[in-house]
C-alpha cells in the first residue's frame, strides 16, 4: 500500500470517529439538559399527568364539656364558587344560583362580572343546597369543601367558647386563646391517576409542619350551664334589667361548672348579634359588689380575733353619720350581733365591725380572698378590680369599703372568694380547660387543682359558713335562696352604681347580687348571681336569689346530691334557728347548723322490720330514718342485715335482699 | 474387485422395484446433542422464567388493582368520618337540653323530682 493511501484511511477513520463523537456529545448534552437542567420541569409537567394531589381543608379540633358532649364541632361543607371568564349567559346563570342560594340576584350577577379569574358565590352552605347546586351542573360554577364551624348548643356557653371566622382562626373566647391547639394543618394527599383520572396508588399523607388538631374538655357541666342561663335570662328578662352574670363553680377544686352572660349570643351567627354581647362579661366587667362584701368582712374580723359572732353593735337606729355624709339602713336596727350585722345586711354594723378591725386590715384580707388581683383564670381579658389604698381611702371612702361600695370586682373573683369560705378557707384557682388532647386521643396537657393560698383558718371558715345560712333563712335578707332538702349559705348584695353623668351615685341603678354555696355541711356548689340595673324592686334577695335557688336545686339533682331527711320535713328546716328575731331588739342567732341534731332526733329509736315492702317503701322508709339502705335481689324484702330491733343509734346503713313473690 | 462381484454389489444396492441406489451405509441415526437431565434443567429454567415474568406482570396488575381499591377505600373512610362527624353534630343538636326540657315538660308532661322523691342510692 502506497502511504499516500494509508494516509487517506487514516483521515477517513478520523472522520468517521468525530462524526461518532459528535453524534454521542449531542446525546449526551441532551440527556445533561433533560435530566438535569430541566429536571424539576420537566417531572412537574410528567407528574401533572399521573399525580393529582387532594387538598384536605384545615381541621380545627372538637371542644366537649366535663361529661365529654359536643360543645364545638368542625364538619365540611360545601362553598360555591365561579369562574367568571369560562361562564356564557351570566345573567341566567345568576338566576339560578339565586333561587337556591336565597340571594339577591343582582349582587351575585355582581360578582360574575367582576375581571377576576375566581370569585366566591357563597361560602359554607349547608350539605341540601350543595347538592342542589351542583345537580344545576352549571359551566364555570364549582363547589369545594370547606370547614365549618358549629356550636350544637347554640346560646350555651357562647360567652366562654367565643367563635372561630370564616377562615378557621379563633376570634373570641376559648376559640381565641387555645387557637394553636384546636387548629391543625391543611393535609394534601397525593394520589396516582390513570387516563381517565381515577386514583389508583394514595400516597401516605406529607406530615404537616406544624401538629395536628387538639381537642378541649371543659370543666363547664352543659346541663348546669343550660339551667344558669336559662333562669339568669328569665330573670333579667322579668326585671327588664340590662345583663346579668351567673357563675357556678366547685369549690373543692376550682373547675367552673357554668359561666352564663346575659345578653345572650348565638355563635352560629355571631355576626348578627353586636359586637359588645360576644364579651364574657363575668371576667372583664367589673362592678361594685355592695353587701356580699360583709361575708369576707366578717371572715376578716374572726380571723383576726376582733369580734366573736356574739359580739354586738349598736346600729343606729338606721341612721349613721360618717366622714361628712349619712350612712342609711334599708330598716332601722338598734343592737345586733355581728351574726345579726350580716345577715340582715346593715351597713352601720358593718361600718363599726370595720371600724374595729381596721381598713388596712381588711384591705389585706380583700387581696387574700383574690380581690384586685388576676385570678389567673384560662379565659382572656380577665380584669382585676380596684380596691382603694389606705393612704387615698378617704374616712367615707373607707367606711364605703365595708359594705362594698368603692371597689370593684369581677364576677369570678366574688365567686371564688366566696368558694374559699366554702372550702374551709382555702382559696383555689379558678380554670375551665380540664383536658387537651391530641387527634389520637393521648393527654398533651391537665390541668388539676391548685391551691392559691389559704386565707382564713378552717374553724373561722365554718363559722361564717354557719352564720351565711341566717341569711336564706326566714328573717334573712334571701329566704327565697334556700332550696328544699339542702343548707344554703350565701350573702345578698345591693350596690348602688355610679351614674356615668352626674358621676355620682345613682338613685334607680343598683346591682343585685346573690353569692352563696350548698349543701352547707359539704359544699359542692359556689354560685353567684348578678342582675345588672333590674327595673323595680332590685333587692338582690328578691332579683337574684330565686335564680340561685333554681340553679341551685337543678345542678344539685343533676349531680345527684342526696337531699339531707332533716332537711325535709319543714323547708328551712336546718337554716339557722332564728324565729324569735325581730327588726328592732334582735336576739343572737344560734350559729351551729341543725343538721346534725335533727338528724339525731330521727334516729332515735330501733330499727324496723322490712320484711314484704316493696323497694319504693323500703328507700323511702330508709330515708326518713337517715339510714344508708344496699339493696339486693328484686321483688319484696325478704331478710334484713341488721336485724328489726336494733338501736338506730348504732346503725348507719341496713342491707335488704329482695325476692320476687311467689318464689 | 472383478468387475462382475462391482456389478452384484450395485444391483444389490438397487431397489429391486425402482431400481434406484440407495446406500444407506452413511446414514446415521441422529442423536440428540443434549442428556436428559439438562433438558429438565432447562425446562425447568423455562418455566422459573416464564413463571417469574408471568408473577410479575400479575404482581404489577393485583398491585394496580389494589392500589384502586385502596384509593376508593380512603375515599370511603373519608366520607364515613365526615359522616360520622356530621351525625355526632345532629345528636349534639338534638340532645341539647334547650329542645329537650320543653318536650320533656310540654309532649311527656314530665315535672322536675321534688326534693322528697329524690332518693340517691349508694
Amino acid at each position: 500500500m502506497k502511504v499516500e493511501e494509508k494516509k487517506w484511511i487514516r483521515i477517513r477513520v478520523y472522520v468517521v470517529a468525530l462524526f461518532f463523537m459528535l453524534g454521542l456529545g449531542t446525546i449526551l448534552a441532551r440527556a445533561y439538559q433533560l435530566q438535569v437542567v430541566e429536571d424539576d420541569y420537566l417531572k412537574g409537567i410528567a407528574d401533572k399527568g399521573i399525580f393529582a394531589t387532594i387538598t384536605l381543608p384545615p381541621d380545627r379540633g372538637f371542644v366537649y364539656d366535663r361529661e365529654g358532649n359536643e360543645l364545638a364541632v368542625s364538619i365540611q361543607v360545601g362553598s360555591v364558587f365561579a369562574h367568571p371568564s369560562q361562564i356564557q349567559e351570566k345573567p341566567k346563570t345568576a338566576v339560578k344560583l339565586s333561587k337556591i342560594l336565597q340571594e339577591p340576584t343582582d349582587s351575585i350577577l355582581q360578582k360574575l362580572r367582576r375581571k377576576r379569574s375566581f370569585v366566591w358565590i357563597k361560602r359554607r352552605i349547608s350539605p341540601a343546597v350543595t347538592a342542589e347546586v351542583s345537580r344545576l351542573n352549571l359551566i364555570g360554577v364549582g363547589i369545594t369543601t370547606e370547614s365549618r364551624r358549629y356550636y350544637p348548643e347554640r346560646e350555651i356557653a357562647a360567652h366562654l367558647m367565643g367563635f372561630s371566622g370564616t377562615d378557621n382562626q379563633g376570634l373570641e373566647g376559648l376559640e381565641r386563646k387555645y387557637d394553636r391547639y384546636l387548629t391543625g394543618a391543611q393535609h394534601k394527599l397525593v394520589c396516582m391517576e390513570d387516563a381517565f383520572g381515577r386514583p389508583f396508588a394514595i400516597n401516605k399523607p406529607t406530615p404537616p409542619e406544624k401538629a395536628g388538631v387538639h381537642h378541649l374538655t371543659l370543666t363547664i357541666d352543659k346541663e348546669i350551664q343550660y339551667k344558669a342561663q336559662q333562669a339568669l335570662h328569665s330573670a333579667v328578662t322579668q326585671t327588664k334589667a340590662k345583663g346579668g352574670h351567673c357563675v357556678v363553680v366547685d369549690p373543692k377544686t376550682g373547675e367552673i361548672l357554668a359561666m352564663a352572660v346575659v345578653p345572650q349570643f348565638n355563635p352560629n351567627i355571631f355576626s348578627k348579634f353586636r359586637p359588645d354581647t360576644w364579651r364574657n362579661r363575668a371576667v372583664t366587667d367589673c362592678f361594685e359588689p355592695g353587701s356580699t362584701m360583709k361575708a369576707f368582712l366578717l371572715s376578716a374580723a374572726l380571723e383576726e380575733g376582733v369580734v366573736s359572732p356574739l359580739t354586738e353593735f349598736f346600729c343606729e337606729e338606721g341612721k349613721f353619720k360618717v366622714g361628712g355624709r349619712v350612712v342609711h339602713d334599708t330598716h332601722e336596727y338598734e343592737t345586733l350581733t355581728v351574726a345579726d350585722i350580716v345577715v340582715r345586711s346593715s351597713n352601720i354594723g358593718a361600718i363599726k365591725i370595720g371600724q374595729k378591725l381596721g381598713y388596712e386590715r381588711f384591705c389585706r384580707y380583700l387581696k387574700k380572698f383574690g380581690f384586685s388581683e388576676k385570678t389567673g383564670v384560662d379565659l382572656l381579658g380577665e380584669r382585676a378590680g380596684f380596691i382603694r389604698t389606705t393612704k387615698h381611702a378617704r374616712t367615707i371612702d373607707q367606711a364605703n369599703l365595708y359594705f362594698g361600695q368603692g371597689m370593684s370586682t369581677t364576677s369570678l373573683q366574688l365567686v371564688m372568694a366566696m368558694a374559699a369560705i366554702a372550702n374551709g378557707g382555702q382559696l383555689m384557682r379558678p380554670y375551665v380547660v380540664k383536658e387537651i388532647v391530641d387527634d389520637a386521643g393521648h393527654q398533651v396537657e391537665e390541668t388539676t387543682p391548685q391551691v392559691v393560698r389559704r386565707v382564713i383558718s378552717f374553724k373561722t371558715a365554718k363559722t361564717v359558713a354557719s352564720i351565711l345560712t341566717g341569711v336564706v333563712g326566714e328573717e334573712g335578707t334571701a329566704p327565697k335562696a334556700a332550696i328544699k332538702g339542702f343548707g344554703v349559705a350565701g350573702k345578698t348584695g345591693t350596690a348602688q352604681k355610679i351614674d356615668p353623668r352626674t358621676k355620682a351615685y345613682s338613685k334607680r341603678k343598683y346591682v343585685a347580687t346573690f353569692v352563696g354555696f350548698t349543701p352547707v355541711e359539704d359544699p359542692k356548689l359556689v354560685i353567684l348571681v348578678v342582675i345588672d340595673e333590674p327595673e323595680g324592686i332590685a333587692y338582690g334577695g328578691l332579683v337574684a336569689a330565686p335564680v340561685f335557688q333554681k340553679v341551685g336545686s337543678w345542678a344539685l339533682n343533676h349531680l345527684r346530691a342526696a337531699p339531707r331527711p332533716g332537711l325535709l320535713a319543714g323547708g328551712d328546716a336546718g337554716q339557722v334557728d332564728q324565729a324569735s328575731v325581730s327588726p328592732k331588739s334582735a336576739q343572737p342567732i344560734a350559729v351551729a347548723p341543725q343538721v346534725k341534731r335533727i338528724a339525731q332526733e330521727l334516729r332515735q329509736g330501733v330499727l324496723p322490720d322490712f320484711t314484704r315492702m316493696g323497694m319504693r317503701q323500703v328507700l323511702k322508709k330508709g330515708r326518713d330514718l337517715g339510714l344508708k339502705v344496699c339493696l339486693k335481689g328484686s321483688g319484696l324484702a325478704v331478710a334484713q342485715q341488721p336485724e328489726p330491733g336494733c338501736s338506730l343509734s348504732q346503725v348507719d346503713s341496713v342491707e335488704i335482699h329482695f325476692k320476687p313473690p311467689g318464689r | 474387485m472383478t468387475r462382475p462381484e462391482k456389478v452384484n454389489r450395485m444391483k444389490g444396492s438397487r431397489n429391486a422395484h425402482t431400481g434406484i441406489r440407495i446406500t444407506n451405509t452413511r446414514s446415521k441415526r441422529r442423536k440428540l446433542p443434549l442428556t436428559p437431565r439438562q433438558v429438565v434443567l432447562i425446562l425447568l429454567m423455562l418455566f422459573s422464567f416464564m413463571g417469574s415474568g408471568i408473577g410479575y406482570v400479575w404482581s404489577n396488575f393485583e398491585t394496580t388493582q389494589i392500589g384502586y381499591d385502596l384509593s376508593q377505600l380512603k375515599q370511603e373512610e373519608m366520607r364515613l368520618k365526615e359522616i360520622n362527624r356530621k351525625l355526632r353534630l345532629e345528636l349534639a343538636t338534638l340532645k341539647s337540653p334547650k329542645r329537650l326540657e320543653p318536650l320533656a315538660v310540654q309532649r311527656f308532661d314530665l315535672v322536675q323530682p321534688k326534693a322528697e322523691q329524690i332518693i340517691v342510692l349508694p
